[in-house]
């Protein structure tokens, strides 16, 4: 059986229902702004972090909308839908992840709660005493931040096109609907801050979940059944491709992408929390405990994820091929939806992608406009700026940021923003020693830090720009040939081995040189702390002392 | 309850029980070659996609079961160190720092 790709003409009735639920969701972003006010709406913490008031309901909705974004509805089935098997390390990944958020981000909340740090740079700067290298820390989080924010507006594009209108490639005028959608999106965050996105999570979550567990268990009997879903995936994936005469890909891993997958997952894995629209659902938290409680009902968001990368083989088996979408592998769900559900439905679901892309972006352009504010405006800027400075600040360079994306989705093509998505991944992780290494200990001199970041960031851009294929010249694969050996692996991964090699030699000569160690403003206890209470206790204490 | 005299060390059967708990499902997930075959199928699905869709039902499970570990080992320290210094129990963390 074959479904048409959905281009011939407006669906008014999945248009209709997607404006209603837009309209909806935005004056849900609006009224945010009077959601559990605790403090001084002037105060960065307010507006960037929420008031630090989040409890474990709100914080599961928040943390699973980092995770949740268009990106993983769109991009992640695309991925099995081109290639099979390893996009799949999706799964993989998600189930990493939890671990390593048990392990180190309550100390992270801890630290941060007690000298009221609101990004990961604040507390680099704190803990290595380095302006340098907090800046360093800032500055990959905003350019590793603002693909990721375009990659959301690519899969409401995704959508749009689906629906019959917008476009396919950029044009401005046939952009209006992205571009109005944009601009409520920027409105709404620049009014309500973390609070917006908090709110709307709950909306976004409840179509979403909707919207999988209708798709898994309808389509495939509409499909003949998981074992003909599966089958047309091996039979369509194994086909050679007539001008590189190689198959796309199987349903199985094939020899030489063990490593590939293995690594993909746990590099992404160590850098999703370094990311900063990440870290911001956990230091938003009201508790310590929080974080680790919450961990265990985050799987749920994992095992969803599981069953939309498998939407990829159900397009498969509708019949679609990337020439039906268009030329563009990442249509491929939102047009699934359109050819399998009635209409009002597929309004749904439709809307639950462009929801999904929403409540990252936000949260994404608040977490970038704060280390903007706090590690680079008040650190080399204005010091002595007042806390209603910096929330202005914050405000406005969350437009700023926004805008940005925007303009790099329109003057760019949708594959160049998914490629800077990747170079953003390697980005990233180059940061995890200076983070979380800090949280565990100072033996790591902060000049080795900045030197071995530097080298992971060089050696990661130059191979990402290297990988070419027939169909593009550079950041053509993420993985990459591990230097003077015959296997591939995750690109970042290979970058952090170069860092962290970097960083201990360099770290054993600028020890024997006696290289001057920053000034450590945290204490072994303010990583174990777990209550408002014990900090005000703390704090009185210190008072008193002095 | 428990604690008694001697003091939580560094390792603890439960803390020891919770690391169990977190590295099972890592080294699960990075043994790819252990789950990179069509079958048994289950239900239509190719073993490589249903084990790795169970392993997130059971990281879940396991996740729990570290949490709980982890707190009834925190609450006992807890009680140990009230027991340890019964007068100004406030004045711990700034003592710490102090130090």
């Amino acid at each position: 059986m074959r479904y048409l790709a959905a281009s011939t003409g407006v669906h008014g009735v999945e248009l209709g229902v997607v404006t209603a639920l837009f309209v909806l969701v935005a004056a849900l972003g609006f009224l945010a702004a009077r959601w559990r006010r605790t403090g001084s709406p002037r105060h960065l913490h307010e507006w960037g972090l929420g008031g630090r008031s989040f409890g474990g309901f709100i914080t599961w909705f928040l943390i699973g909308g980092d995770l949740y974004t268009a990106y993983t509805f769109v991009a992640v089935p695309a991925a099995l839908f081109a290639g099979g098997a390893l996009g799949f390390f999706a799964v993989g990944y998600t189930i990493l992840v939890w671990p390593l958020v048990f392990i180190f981000l309550p100390r992270l909340w801890s630290v941060s709660r007690k000298h009221g740090y609101v990004t990961p740079a604040d507390f680099v700067k704190g803990r290595h005493g380095s302006r340098s290298l907090s800046l360093a820390i800032a500055v990959t989080g905003i350019v590793a931040t603002m693909p990721y924010i375009a990659l959301q507006l690519v899969g409401i594009q995704s959508v749009l096109y689906v629906m019959g209108v917008g476009s396919n490639s950029s044009s401005l005028a046939q952009d209006l609907p992205l571009f109005v959608a944009f601009i409520i999106l920027a409105a709404f965050t620049y009014t309500s801050g973390l609070r917006a996105p908090a709110m709307i999570a709950f909306v976004k979550d409840l179509l979403i979940y909707v919207t999988i567990l209708v798709a898994v268990i309808y389509i495939p009997t509409r499909l003949g059944g998981w074992t003909h879903i599966f089958g047309a995936a091996s039979t369509r994936l194994a086909t050679k491709n007539p001008v590189t005469h190689l198959p796309a890909g199987s349903t199985l891993l094939a020899h030489g992408n063990t490593l590939p997958f293995a690594t993909l997952a746990i590099g992404s894995a160590m850098a999703l929390f370094m990311y900063p629209h990440a870290q911001i659902g956990v230091l938003a938290t009201k508790q310590r405990s929080t974080v680790r409680r919450n961990v265990s009902a985050l799987t749920v968001y994992s095992l969803m994820l599981g069953f939309v990368a498998l939407l990829g083989y159900m397009a498969i088996a509708a019949g679609f091929t990337t020439k039906s979408l268009g030329g563009n592998a990442q249509h491929a769900v939102p047009a699934l939806f359109d050819a399998m559900f009635p209409s009002w439905f597929a309004g749904i679901a439709l809307a639950a992608i462009v929801i999904g892309a929403l409540v990252p972006a936000a949260i994404m352009s608040i977490a970038a406009a704060n280390l903007f504010t706090r590690n680079i405006y008040v650190d080399f800027v204005n010091p002595a700026a007042t806390d209603s400075q910096q929330t202005a600040v914050s405000k406005w360079v969350s437009l700023l940021v926004k805008f940005g994306a925007l303009a790099f989705v329109l003057g760019l093509d949708a594959t160049s923003a998914i490629n800077f998505q990747l170079l953003g991944g390697v980005l990233i992780l180059q940061t995890f020693p200076a983070i979380v290494g800090g949280l565990y200990t100072r033996y790591f001199h902060r000049w080795a830090l900045l030197l071995g970041w530097a080298a992971g960031i060089v050696y990661g851009t130059v191979v990402a720009w290297q990988q070419s294929s027939a169909a593009q010249h550079h950041f053509a694969s993420q993985v990459a040939l591990i230097p003077w050996t015959h296997q591939k692996a995750y690109i970042a991964v290979t970058a952090l081995v170069v860092n962290l090699v970097v960083l201990v030699v360099s770290n054993l000569v600028l020890r024997a040189v006696k290289a001057p160690a920053g000034v450590d403003a945290t204490s072994p206890a303010d990583y174990d702390h777990d209550s408002d209470l014990e900090q005000t206790a703390s704090v009185a204490t210190e008072t008193e002392t002095v | 309850m428990a604690g008694g005299t001697t003091p939580p060390g560094m390792i603890t059967p439960l803390r020891l029980f919770a690391a169990l708990c977190i590295l099972a499902p890592t080294v699960a997930v990075i043994a790819v070659p252990t789950y990179n075959t069509a079958t048994p199928t289950l239900g239509g699905f190719l073993f490589f996609y249903w084990y790795q869709l169970l392993l997130v039902v059971v990281t879940g499970i396991l996740m729990v079961a570290a949490y709980w570990a982890m707190k009834i080992d925190e609450r006992r320290r807890k009680q140990f160190r009230a027991a340890a210094e019964p007068a100004a129990p406030a004045g711990r963390d700034g003592g710490e720092a102090g130090a």
